[in-house]
């Protein structure tokens, strides 16, 4: 193998060279005279006999193991009650998780008879999913934990216990463990208080766990280096910018700009600014949006103006990943918040810098707010006098001091937050701070209809955020878009509950009269006895697939499709649902501007990411089927990123497309600064053009599968046809579309069918690395109604979605079908 | 010399493409070996320079599995054997009924077949958000809720794309070779053991990789169904553990437990990757 190297400077890697050719040259001695490949069988037969007895080992293990805990489990049958306990552990992690895990060991063996069983599903998120289920399917847990946002939906459904009773009567009570209310911060409790209209008052639907109230986390070590004061408790919004200009104005030692703040544009968090102005986006009734009020406006036009008027004041919101808590670990940033005490636990792993707590600046006022988690009951609870024992186990003194020693929680019993648990050596040492804002502290109103708050978060994020929308416009958005959530007639209710016994009655009858329909059909055109045969051999073939979509999929189906006229809060049992005839369709189809929305950037998506991905895997197939050396070693690289999955990979893919500091525009950045171009802020304030495109080329990284279905199909070509062509002298390019294109035709079809799909079902990806955002940008249909079965709980709604995501994927795919007819050669496909 | 510049430029491609496909496994495991705050600076501040662990930290291995689940290394362990008994029984199942129900839809001809099969397809395209809650509803009643049955015994009942693969694959070979063992005295049972079987061995490996990758990674079933702490399987019990330590400042540690589940997949795609190869039926076709 001739290898010229030209310059001098590279003499000793042409020395590097010779030397490997020399190597390559004697292996290639060795296996002409069959050593290396001996011993490389060897190596090869040794690898593959240790995995495979490793693969055998771990399943026989892996049986043995839960075979043993299944029949342990059902030996200890354990008698008495039972409750049932949901929670989730957050930032607290595995210490708080073991904080409440030995707290209900130590309640079972203070109640000899009572047994709880705790699930734990992770964070807040897989929680709800999880309540969710469990309580459409008649289930609840009997204790549950619930963010004090979620009382008045929660209390509007019915799905909780009022806590009047219990709390009177141990009131009274003398009896140790009795929980005397008026230990508990008043404000902490008002907080799930809620009398169907405005919450703080009536009905108490929560015993607090913890609370926080919010401020900002600062710098030290930065506010040094700029020169600038700490904060005080009493500081103004005019200090936080001074100081937050003039860390942003520090350089570090590498000249580059330090950042004065990250201002957090979540919907409660804007709100308590507003506070401070004393204004809210709302009236107490939520008819009447109070936004658009000057001195409201003049105080989020200021704060949108320090964000992307100036340089380095403010980070600017563009950056998907350097956002929220995290960005502060960085100590790149002055000032992080408007947060609550929850990130301690995650700060104080911090070594590189010194940090301490401020509470939030004072506007017109001071003001902040509270955000707490209760333990509530079930209203389904079967044991609701022994679920109040756990409650009120579980928010006693020493467990919260418990809680606290951990960082993350406030404890709302005054005694044990007072108590040097809370207040503690441990940073923040501001820890009075919390403290000292509650009096001035306001309880959220957040209405039971939980699009409130994603309709003020999403156009939040426009107008501050990310600042695509003038704030005005922005504004607007959310008053429209609410008023016509408010007006929807869907909204109205006195509709007619479901007749689900007459509806059963119907469908029972209808398929019983099918099935007979079908039989008859059957039993009146008999065939001859050699296609009987045959026919009687096919239903029995495809039973697993017939017997499984009866009880799998047509059960579940038909149960959409009546859901698909209902008005169903997903959280209620099914016999609350109501009748609402075509309702759903018709706000769907005529009303809802975000579902247009998620339809226009699906359609986008599919219309990029199918051709490029199919173009691409049909590509890569042909590359792969080459007869060069190493090939499998490059077939399963390529392989690799499909079989990679989980939120390491949502971490990876939302640094790759960041806009300052991403791997994809590090690199387009100097290919088209030439052209005198910049690459796009992906997710930012280019969404519109290029976010849904972005989803498009990372779903080209995961091109493995189709690429491997391609390759099979590419394999199952016999050869004969390509050599007798080439015998024939025919080209490389008509061999390739008469011969190989043909041939693949069923692959072909399969794999775009397949694609065009799962596009239209684009959803995991949006969901774990936007949400959506920014607005409605990137929220693709599924994920919208993701959002309206599972977070807003429109359950009847979602299903309507399904079913015309249904027909249109039913429509098109039977279009492409009819369509490929023709051009597609099957070799012996019965039709 | 022109199949000389035509290998080159193979030989560039397959490259290029193998430096961008591997690059997150590689992202993965480099953040995976750093220390915290290394990690840290490379997942927040980006740029290229991080990626190359200097002092590679192999202790965040244990310590990332260690810490999954409530009890130590036990939580590990439980959600190890669960992923495998279930993956292992769904795996089976999915390749046995497929391949099945894809010969009757490919070859046979029964009245309603061509109906079922637009249906089926039809199947595929209703998201699993909307027949979730109805599924939840019909396992409740069925009692088989904190077991595996949910998760493993729809398998056993088929998977519409994998019996849309086969039912493609299938309708492509020879009549010519189904006729043979018809002369040879096969029933369909026989034909399908003995022709269909052996001719879509690519198709059972890609059956086989695929669904074990997607029930090895499925997260929302698992969520649903498993209540009981030690039923977890392995993407629920990383999902958990990413939230206690999801924050930033543990990313190494969540991309070691990442990259630890992940292991099987990709051994088993190494394995049967041969399969993919030796293609479909070759010398059959030939002879």
């Amino acid at each position: 193998m001739p290898v010229t190297v030209h310059t001098n400077t590279a003499r000793s890697s042409a020395a590097w060279v010779t030397c490997a050719d020399r190597v390559v040259a004697i292996l290639c001695f060795m296996a002409r005279d069959g050593i290396a490949v001996n011993v490389s069988r060897i190596v090869a037969i040794t690898v593959r006999w240790t995995l495979g007895v490793a693969a055998v080992a771990l399943v026989v293990w892996a049986f043995a193991r839960v075979g043993w805990r299944e029949l342990a489990r059902s030996r200890t049958d354990a008698g008495g009650t039972t409750l049932t306990v949901l929670h989730w552990s957050g930032e607290g992690g595995p210490e708080e998780d073991d904080i409440v895990e030995s707290s209900l060991r130590a309640f079972e063996a203070a109640n000899p008879g009572l047994h709880v069983k705790r699930i734990n599903p992770g964070d807040a998120g897989s929680f709800y999913t999880k309540l969710q289920t469990m309580m459409a399917a008649g289930e609840p847990p009997d204790i549950f934990y619930v963010g004090n946002e979620r009382i008045p939906s929660f209390a509007a459904l019915g799905l909780m216990e009022p806590l009047d009773r219990f709390v009177a009567a141990d009131t009274a009570s003398t009896e140790p463990g009795a929980l005397k209310i008026a230990d508990l911060y008043p404000q902490v409790v008002d907080a799930f208080r809620y009398d169907g209209l405005t919450a703080g008052h009536g009905t108490l639907w929560g015993i607090p766990k913890d609370f926080t109230t919010v401020g900002f986390y600062y710098n030290k070590d930065l506010f040094r280096k700029a020169g600038v004061p700490l904060p005080k408790d009493d500081w103004t919004w005019d200090d936080f910018i001074a100081t937050a200009r003039a860390i942003g104005a520090a350089k570090d030692d590498a000249g580059e700009h330090f950042t004065g703040a990250e201002f957090v544009t979540w919907p409660a968090m804007v709100r308590a600014y507003l506070f401070t102005e004393g204004r809210d986006v709302v009236g107490t009734t939520f008819d009447d949006v109070t936004i658009t009020d000057p001195k409201a406006m003049a105080a989020l036009a200021r704060l949108r103006a320090w964000r992307h008027d100036e340089e380095h004041a403010l980070t600017s919101g563009r950056s998907k990943i350097a956002t929220g808590s995290a960005v502060f670990s960085t100590g790149r940033v002055g000032m992080a918040g408007p947060f609550g005490r929850w990130v301690v636990p995650e700060y104080r792993r911090i070594q590189a810098f010194d940090w301490d707590f401020a509470p939030l600046p004072r506007g017109s006022e001071r003001a902040n707010i509270i955000l707490t988690v209760s333990w509530s009951i079930s209203a389904q609870s079967k044991h609701k006098d022994d679920a109040w024992k756990l409650v009120r186990w579980l928010t006693n003194v020493e467990g919260q001091k418990a809680q606290a020693r951990l960082g993350l929680a406030i404890p709302s019993n005054r005694a044990a937050a007072e108590s040097d648990a809370f207040i503690d050596q441990a940073k923040p040492a501001n820890d009075r701070g919390f403290l000292d804002a509650i009096p001035m502290s306001k309880v959220i109103n957040w209405p039971p209809n939980a699009k409130f708050e994603q309709l003020l978060g999403t156009n939040l994020d426009e107008g501050l955020k990310t600042g695509n929308k003038p704030l005005p416009e922005a504004v607007a958005a959310f008053e429209t878009l609410w008023k016509q959530e408010r007006d929807s007639p869907l909204g109205r209710g006195g509709f007619p509950v479901m007749p689900w016994r007459m509806l059963t009655t119907i469908i029972i009858a209808i398929t019983a009269a099918g099935v007979a329909a079908v039989v008859l059909w059957f039993r009146k055109r008999p065939l001859p006895r050699h296609e009987a045969r045959e026919e009687r051999a096919g239903f029995l073939f495809a039973s697993p697939w017939i017997i499984g979509f009866a009880v799998f999929m047509a059960f579940p189906v038909v149960l959409s499709l009546l859901l698909s006229f209902t008005s169903w809060r997903g959280l209620a049992t099914l016999s609350e649902a109501k009748w609402v005839g075509v309702g759903n369709y018709q706000q769907l189809l005529l009303e809802d501007s975000r579902f247009k929305t998620s339809v226009a950037v699906t359609i986008y998506y599919v219309l990029i990411a199918v051709p490029l991905g199919q173009l691409l895997a049909l590509g890569a197939a042909l590359l792969m089927n080459q007869k060069v050396r190493g090939i499998p070693f490059f077939r399963a690289a390529w392989y690799l990123p499909s079989v990679l999955a989980g939120v390491g990979v949502a971490v990876l893919w939302r640094w790759v497309f960041d806009s300052d500091a991403g791997l994809m525009n590090s690199v387009l950045a100097p290919l088209l600064s030439p052209f005198g171009l910049a690459p796009p802020h992906w997710f930012g304030a280019d969404a519109k053009t290029w976010g849904a495109p972005a989803f498009a080329i990372m779903s080209a990284w995961f091109v493995g599968g189709s690429m491997m279905i391609y390759l099979a199909g590419l394999q199952g070509i016999p050869d004969e046809l390509n050599e007798a062509a080439e015998v024939d002298g025919v080209g490389r390019v008509r061999r390739f579309v008469g011969i190989t294109l043909p041939m693949l035709g069923p692959v072909i079809l399969f794999n775009v069918l397949m694609a065009v799909i799962g596009s239209f079902q684009v959803f995991t990806q949006a969901f774990v690395m936007t949400g959506g955002e920014p607005g409605d940008l990137t929220r693709f249909y599924v994920l919208y109604l993701y959002n309206q079965g599972f977070e807003y709980y429109e359950m009847g709604y979602a299903s309507a979605m399904a079913w015309i995501l249904l027909a249109v994927v039913l429509v098109v795919t039977v279009v492409i079908l009819r369509s490929s007819a023709r051009h597609i050669y099957y070799e012996a496909l019965k039709k | 010399m022109r199949s000389r510049i035509g290998k080159s430029l193979i030989y560039a491609l397959l490259i290029a493409g193998t430096v961008t496909f591997l690059f997150p496994l590689w992202w993965m495991v480099a953040v995976s070996l750093m220390t915290p705050e290394a990690a840290q600076a490379a997942t927040v501040r980006g740029g290229l320079t991080s990626l190359v662990p200097t002092d590679p930290q192999w202790h965040n291995y244990p310590d990332a599995l260690m810490q999954m689940g409530s009890v130590r290394w036990t939580g590990f362990l439980d959600a190890l054997a669960n992923s495998v008994v279930v993956t292992v029984l769904a795996t089976a199942g999915t390749a046995l009924s497929s391949s099945l129900v894809g010969m009757a839809f490919a070859r046979m001809r029964f009245r309603g077949s061509r109906p079922m099969f637009l249906v089926m397809l039809g199947t595929m395209m209703l998201p699993a958000q909307v027949t979730m809650i109805p599924l939840f509803i019909l396992f409740r009643n069925l009692g088989w809720i904190d077991t595996f049955l949910p998760l493993v015994v729809p398998a056993f009942f088929g998977n519409a794309f994998f019996i849309f693969m086969y039912r493609q694959f299938i309708a492509q070979i020879p009549e010519a070779l189904l006729e043979a063992a018809r002369l040879d005295g096969q029933g369909w049972f026989g034909i399908w053991w003995h022709v269909i079987l052996p001719l879509t061995r690519p198709v059972t490996a890609i059956t086989a990789v695929f669904t074990f990758i997607f029930t090895w990674n499925d997260f929302l079933a698992p969520l649903i169904y498993l209540q009981s702490d030690d039923q977890a399987t392995l993407s629920v019990a990383l999902n958990s553990f990413r939230n206690q330590y999801g924050g930033i400042t543990k990313v190494n540690l969540l991309m070691a437990a990442s990259l630890t589940t992940m292991v099987p997949c990709i051994l088993l795609f190494l394995a049967a990757q041969k399969q993919f190869i030796e293609g479909l039926g070759k010398g059959a076709v030939k002879g």
